[in-house]
């Protein structure tokens, strides 16, 4: 198992990833699991506006975007995604009572969500299948 | 006479029991206390205090109190690193988003209860002797003990009649 995380942790995965979430935790915990994962290639936002920056700059191949964020929500920031490249592959982050939220994420164009708490396992698996759409 | 209603508490309690578990796991959450809260104690002890209000047609506010100890051991288990006594930004981020992630789920039982409820982003405050206003709602308190500590949930909320 040790050797399995060593072997991953070295880079494997070429695939940018864009994290957008206001918490500090939540950044730097997912970057932690794709790091984990070999997802070397990983860059952050802490709110809407700055996330369409480093996406236009940085062309991500994947973002997960938290909901409820200070300033424009994560569902106004997939709508402006959607609009500068209509293939993005956005996975939301949700709060257990984000329900509603999460399905009009959905009929906007997410490709898929996860709901706070998750584990590396079931995030990793999520990011996994987003990327293989 | 106001009545506390017990559909508005339990989800909470309920989401405390779901949620904690899994997100600090080596800590034992055990409810040793629930009262009611005729006002919020001021502590000399160092406190770390969550505040997020519920809006819709439940309103009202929780309050999330940690004994230090018990906040620096949360945020460690969430960060998976030591964290100091001080709480560092992002040990706060950590214990702001374990309240979200709570709150979040015992909102989640309110909503598939019928009610139209959300709650606003928590704001934390460290130190001794911090001063809460009461809330005109009256409160329940819940008391969980731990090996590292006490942490008390100050719910006051009420349903808005339409």
């Amino acid at each position: 198992m040790q050797e399995t995380t060593r072997r991953i942790s070295m880079g494997e995965r070429a695939e940018k990833i864009l994290i957008v979430d206001d918490a500090q935790f939540m950044r730097y915990t997912i970057k932690k699991i794709l790091t984990k994962f070999g997802f070397d290639n990983v860059v952050e936002a802490d709110n809407v506006e700055n996330a369409l920056k480093v996406y236009q700059a940085e062309t991500p191949d994947l973002v997960t975007m938290d909901i409820t964020m200070p300033g424009e929500s994560g569902i106004e920031g997939l709508k402006q995604i959607r609009q500068i490249n209509p293939q993005a592959r956005v996975i939301m982050v949700s709060a257990a009572s984000q329900k509603d939220k999460v399905i009009e994420a959905l009929t906007l164009g997410a490709k898929h969500f996860i709901v706070k708490p998750f584990t590396e396992d079931n995030l990793i698996a999520t990011i996994d299948k987003v990327l293989k759409m | 006479m106001f009545e506390i209603k017990k559909e508005l508490i339990n989800p909470f309690i309920e989401a405390a029991a779901q949620i904690l578990p899994q997100i600090v796991q080596g800590i034992e959450f055990t409810r040793t206390g629930l009262s009611l809260a005729k006002d919020v104690p001021v502590s000399s002890e160092k406190l770390a205090i969550i505040i997020l209000g519920v809006i819709g047609n439940v309103k009202g506010r929780i309050i999330y109190s940690l004994e230090n100890k018990l906040a620096c051991e949360v945020a460690s288990k969430m960060l998976f690193e030591p964290v100091s006594e001080e709480l560092n930004s992002l040990a706060r981020s950590a214990l702001s988003e374990m309240t979200n992630m709570v709150t979040g789920r015992a909102i989640s039982i309110l909503v598939s209860n019928g009610y139209e409820v959300d709650f606003s982003p928590p704001t934390l405050f460290v130190g001794r002797d911090i001063q809460i206003p009461e809330s005109d709602i009256p409160a329940i308190l819940i008391q969980f003990s731990t090996q590292y500590g006490n942490l008390h949930l100050n719910l006051a909320v009420k349903e808005i009649e339409k």
